[in-house]
């Protein structure tokens, strides 16, 4: 698969180039990179504390195919997978870096094309692992960015990976709940390993899916929430399709 | 029953209209329209399930709050005062669940009671509306209060009761249902389809629950099988929150998640014949 990704020394080259040389609006051009971040809960692990139901959550691999990535007037396409258990300090995976006009970007919009997970929970001695795939494609877009770049410097956009909404218990809830009871009532077979089929075969119980009818079983539920994982900044959101 | 209520009516309309007076080229674009609001039970009929059920209501009330109606796209406003009825009227975002369906430019505020029995109707007060195309309402599920019901009334601390009657053969069952919705329980895109004109007929916008989904042909008790919840086989069945019984919390689980989609819900204007 080719590959456009952009280092940070190619950050700084374009930054130098563009304040330069580079036609009439070298003063007022910088630059903007982009990163991918799956915060502590994924990096780290969710912890016991932050669920309501007393199971914990770690994740051993969190892959990310993210693609199509538009600000600034500006795309990034082609993209590796990112692995986001990866420590990273807190700065999330470098995806690239673009050109930008100096000013606010905002309106971002990407597509997260695929979704690998493999990780375990655990309550009370009790352990369910995992490793599921997410296939269907999610177009965030509109998304509430409001990306700074000054002059000769180079601004950042983060899409932040919000694995926790895994575990939500409701699609349209203000406030829903963490839980990780149902996925694990779903092991059947009682092996330690919660798989799709078993979650496809499982009904969604309490979860409450909205107005969306079509979701009547626990794989149908995680799939409808890998589309509310991706988001801006931390907690900015996007229009989804 | 209209427990409490309250609307930004009175600040809000004169606000909107200051501000129009100061910066819209065009004041009849700012129109606001008040329309009564009622409940109507006149859709309630019995319904025959995919189960072969026939069941019939005796008793259908929900607690909500904050009726809101919205129009698809860009409201049909100038820009300034688009960006003030957002000020006034904010947009909720749930998250995760980000409201869907529209630009909020109607609304009915307040806590209340819907009662769809006996069959009258039942005035909830007057929205607020501006000029537009309409496309769909919203409300927002909430549990009953000491101050919405009386302290013996079934309903206090729930969502909705169900109370009705399920015929199959020559099988009779008698149902209570109570519901509890989640703190806030958003529930968005219930159709209305109406464009309001302050220059129309005076329309009166009537709430309907229907047991039979219009547009897709599902009932509201799709999927319960009444006479294998009859466990002790006394001809009572009671869906419950928080069952013990693993078959009566499924058929509460169904039963609520069916209750809180917008399919068996409607929002219709209605012009009133002359005289009426």
């Amino acid at each position: 698969m080719r590959t456009i990704r952009r280092t940070k020394w190619t950050a700084a080259l374009l930054t130098l180039a563009l304040a330069t040389g580079c036609g009439s609006d070298n003063e007022e051009a910088g630059t903007i990179t982009v990163s991918a971040y799956g915060e502590e809960f994924i990096e780290e692990g969710i912890p016991a504390s932050a669920m309501d139901d007393g199971w914990s959550v770690d994740f051993s691999r969190f892959e990310v195919t993210i693609d199509d990535v538009s600000i600034a007037g500006e795309e990034l396409t082609d993209l590796d997978p990112v692995d986001l258990t990866e420590d990273s300090d807190g700065q999330g995976q470098e995806l690239g870096t673009v050109p930008a006009r100096a000013g606010t970007h905002s309106d971002a919009a990407f597509v997260i094309r695929r979704v690998e997970l493999t990780g375990k929970a655990e309550k009370d001695g009790e352990t369910k692992s995992f490793s599921w795939t997410f296939k269907d494609a999610t177009d965030y877009h509109a998304c509430e960015n409001e990306t700074e770049v000054s002059a000769g410097a180079n601004g950042s956009f983060q899409i932040t990976v919000h694995a926790d909404h895994y575990f939500l218990d409701s699609l349209v809830a203000a406030n829903p709940k963490l839980l990780f009871q149902p996925l694990a009532d779903a092991d059947t077979d009682d092996d330690g390993e919660i798989t799709q089929d078993e979650l496809a075969k499982a009904d969604i119980g309490a979860y409450d899916p909205g107005n969306d009818d079509e979701i009547d079983n626990l794989w149908s539920w995680l799939s409808a929430l890998t589309k509310t994982l991706g988001h801006v900044d931390g907690e900015g959101h996007c229009h989804v399709d | 029953m209209q427990t409490s209520s309250f609307t930004l009516v009175s600040p809000c309309l004169t606000g909107l209209l200051l501000l129009c007076a100061a910066g819209c080229s065009d004041p009849k674009e700012s129109v606001i329209v008040e329309l009564p609001v009622h409940v109507d039970a006149s859709a309630l009929e019995t319904t025959e399930t995919d189960l072969g059920y026939a069941v019939e209501l005796s008793e259908a009330r929900i607690m909500v709050k904050d009726l809101t109606f919205a129009m698809a796209g860009e409201a049909h406003t100038a820009s300034l005062l688009r960006e003030t009825y957002d000020w006034l009227i904010p947009t909720s975002f749930a998250h995760p669940g980000h409201f869907q369906g529209g630009d909020i430019t109607g609304e009915l505020r307040g806590r209340f009671l819907l009662d769809w029995l006996p069959g009258k109707s039942q005035d909830l007060g007057q929205a607020t509306l501006l000029e537009g195309k309409y496309t769909n309402a919203n409300f927002i599920f909430i549990r009953a209060s000491d101050d919405d019901v009386g302290p013996d009334d079934e309903l206090l601390s729930h969502t909705a009761i169900l109370r009705g009657s399920a015929e199959k053969g020559d099988r009779s069952i008698e149902f209570l249902a109570l519901i509890d919705s989640p703190d806030d329980r958003p529930l968005t895109g219930v159709p209305f389809e109406f464009e309001v004109k302050a220059s129309s007929p005076r329309a009166e916008l009537h709430l309907f629950l229907e047991l039979r989904d219009p547009l897709e042909g599902d009932s509201l008790f799709d999927g319960l099988d009444f006479l294998a919840l009859d466990e002790d086989d006394d001809g009572q069945v009671s869906i419950l929150p928080e069952s013990d019984d693993a078959t009566l919390s499924d058929a509460y689980n169904l039963l609520r998640r069916t209750l809180q989609t917008h399919d068996n819900y409607e929002v219709r204007a209605i012009i009133p014949e002359e005289g009426n």
